[in-house]
C-alpha cells in the first residue's frame, strides 16, 4: 500500500515538475520575444536621425532614405502581421547597410560628429538585436526540446504545447555587423 | 607587433650584450657559493662524525646565512637588473606605448572584481606588471599568484588558486552586466550530465547557452543577462576566444565585468625571473619570455578590442 502511494506521490512530483518546467520554457520564449521588440524600438528611435543628418548630405540617396522613413512607420503600425515585420526589418537593415556603405562617398558626413555617432549607435542596436534574435532562437530550442523529448512529450501533446520556428537570422547578421569596413576603407 | 625574426636581431644586438655581462657577475656568485658550501661540509664533517649528526648541520647552516649576508643584496641586485633590462626593454620593444614595472602588480581589488576565481584567498603575490595603451585600448597585466591557507587541526595546507598571468583591458562595447566564460571541465567529463550540475552552480549567474558547438565544449558560459551575454560574445568573438586558447593551449578564464574583459592564463612556473643555478646567456628562455609577453600583448589583436565602432570609443 505504502509502496504504491509512494509511487503515485513520485509520479505526481514528477508531472507538477515537467509541467512547470514546460510553462517555464514557454514563458521565457515570450519573454525573449519581447526582448527583440525592445530593441527593435531602440532602432526605430535612431532611424529619423540618422536619415534626417544622412540626408542634408547625401545627394543620391533621398530615395533611400525616405523609403527606410516609410517601411519604418509600416513596420510600427499595430495592424501588421509578425512576417510583414519581420520582413520589413529585414529590408530596412539591408537598406540602412547600403546607405552606410554610400557614406564614403560623402566626405563631409563621414567627418561629421553627429553622424559618427548615430552610426556607432546603429552598429550597437544591430549587434543588440542579433544578440536579442539568438537570444530567442536558444529560448525557442530550449523550448521545442522540451516538447519533443520523452516523458514531457506527453505532458506537451496533453496541454497544446505545440513547436515553435526559430528566427531565420540573415546571413549578414550571422557575419557580424560588418561595419568596421565601413570606418576603415 | 615585432615578429620573433625581428626579436633575434633585436636580442643578438641589445640584450645579448647584458646577459654576458649578468652571466659573469651569476658566475662569480656560483662560485662563491661553493666556496662557502665546500667550507660548510669541511667543518660539518668531522662534526658529523665526531660529534653528532645534529650538530654537523650547523656549519652548513652558518656557511647559508653568510652567504646570504655577503651576496644577498648582490644577488637581488643582479635580479632586477635582468628584469629591468631584459624584459623592461623587451616590453619598449614591443610596444612603445607600454610601460613595465617589475615591483608592481595588478591590484587585489581587481582580481577580485573579476570574480574569475571565487575562493577565499590568504596570499596574493605577484609582479612583473606591463601597463598602457594598444591602440585604443588600455591593457595591463602582470604575474600572479594567488594562494589559499587551509587549516585542519594540526595540518595546514598551502592550495594555490591561481598561478600565472592575468591580464586585463578595457572591452570595446559598453555593458552592464556580468559575463563568465570558464573552462568547461563538468561537461568535458559527465557530458550533459555536466550541464545539469553547471545549471546548479549556485555560486555563478545563469548558464547561458550558446549556438557555437565548438566554444560550448570548450567554456561555460554564466551571465547575469542572457542576451548582454550575446552582445558581448558575438559569433566573430566567439570564434577568436577559440583561437586564443588554442593557441594558449591553457585552461583559460574570462570574465566580462564594469566593461572591462580580465583574463587568466594559468602558467604553472615563475616567469620573467633570472635565473640562478642555470646560464643566462639562452636565447630559448629570453624567447620564452618573449613570447609570453607577445601572447598577452597580443591579446587586443586576438580579440579585435581596438575596433571601435560601437558607442564606446
Amino acid at each position: 500500500m505504502f509502496i504504491l502511494f509512494g509511487v503515485i506521490g513520485l509520479l505526481l512530483i514528477m508531472g507538477i515538475v515537467i509541467y512547470n518546467n514546460l510553462v517555464g520554457a514557454r514563458n521565457q520564449v515570450e519573454n525573449a520575444f519581447g526582448s527583440i521588440d525592445v530593441m527593435l524600438k531602440k532602432r526605430y528611435d535612431l532611424i529619423p536621425n540618422l536619415v534626417e543628418t544622412a540626408k542634408a548630405y547625401m545627394k543620391h540617396e533621398r530615395e533611400t532614405l525616405t523609403r527606410i522613413t516609410e517601411m519604418r512607420t509600416r513596420a510600427m503600425s499595430p495592424n501588421i502581421s509578425t512576417d510583414e515585420k519581420v520582413q520589413l526589418e529585414n529590408q530596412i537593415s539591408g537598406m540602412m547597410k547600403s546607405v552606410m556603405v554610400s557614406v564614403e562617398n560623402y566626405p563631409e558626413l563621414k567627418a561629421s560628429e553627429q553622424f559618427t555617432m548615430l552610426q556607432r549607435s546603429w552598429n550597437e542596436t544591430e549587434e543588440q538585436i542579433s544578440a536579442a534574435r539568438r537570444n530567442y532562437n536558444a529560448s525557442v530550442t530550449a523550448y521545442n526540446n522540451a516538447v519533443e523529448k520523452f516523458p514531457s512529450n506527453i505532458f506537451a501533446s496533453m496541454f497544446g504545447h505545440k513547436r515553435k520556428a526559430v528566427l531565420e537570422i540573415p546571413e549578414a547578421e550571422r557575419q557580424n555587423v560588418s561595419a568596421k569596413a565601413m570606418f576603415n576603407s | 607587433m615585432q615578429s620573433l625574426e625581428s626579436f633575434r636581431v633585436f636580442y643578438d644586438s641589445t640584450l645579448l650584450p647584458v646577459l654576458q655581462e649578468l652571466e659573469i657577475e651569476r658566475k662569480k656568485f656560483i662560485k662563491n657559493f661553493l666556496l662557502y658550501a665546500a667550507g660548510g661540509f669541511a667543518l660539518a664533517f668531522p662534526l658529523f662524525a665526531f660529534v653528532h649528526p645534529i650538530a654537523g648541520l650547523a656549519p652548513l647552516i652558518i656557511a647559508c646565512v653568510a652567504y646570504y649576508l655577503k651576496f644577498g643584496s648582490l644577488i637581488h641586485e643582479k635580479k632586477t637588473h635582468f628584469k629591468q633590462e631584459i624584459i623592461g626593454k623587451t616590453v619598449a620593444f614591443l610596444h612603445s606605448n607600454l610601460s613595465y614595472d617589475h615591483t608592481r602588480c595588478i591590484d587585489k581589488s581587481a582580481y577580485h572584481l573579476s570574480k574569475l576565481y571565487l575562493e577565499n584567498i590568504s596570499r596574493y603575490n605577484g609582479d612583473d606588471l606591463v601597463s598602457g595603451t594598444v591602440g585604443k585600448t588600455a591593457i595591463r597585466f602582470c604575474e600572479l599568484h594567488t594562494q589559499q591557507v587551509r587549516k585542519s587541526g594540526k595540518n595546514t595546507e598551502v592550495v594555490t588558486i591561481f598561478r600565472g598571468l592575468f591580464f586585463i583591458a578595457d572591452f570595446n562595447k559598453k555593458f552592464m552586466g556580468e559575463t563568465f566564460v570558464l573552462p568547461d571541465t563538468a561537461e568535458r567529463t559527465f557530458g550533459s550530465l555536466g550541464t545539469f550540475f553547471q545549471k546548479m552552480n549556485i555560486s555563478r549567474p545563469t548558464l547561458v547557452k550558446l549556438e557555437d558547438i565548438e566554444f560550448e565544449k570548450a567554456f561555460a558560459i554564466y551571465g547575469t543577462d542572457p542576451i548582454e551575454a550575446r552582445y558581448i560574445l558575438s559569433t566573430a568573438l566567439m570564434q577568436r576566444i577559440l583561437e586564443f586558447r588554442n593557441k594558449t593551449d591553457k585552461n583559460i578564464a574570462l570574465s566580462f565585468i564594469d566593461s572591462n574583459v580580465f583574463i587568466g592564463i594559468p602558467v604553472s612556473k615563475a616567469l620573467f625571473e633570472a635565473p640562478m643555478f642555470s646560464t643566462l646567456v639562452n636565447y630559448s628562455m629570453i624567447a620564452e619570455y618573449y613570447n609570453y609577453l607577445t601572447l598577452c600583448i597580443g591579446i587586443v589583436e586576438d580579440l579585435d578590442l581596438n575596433t571601435r565602432i560601437w558607442t564606446k570609443e
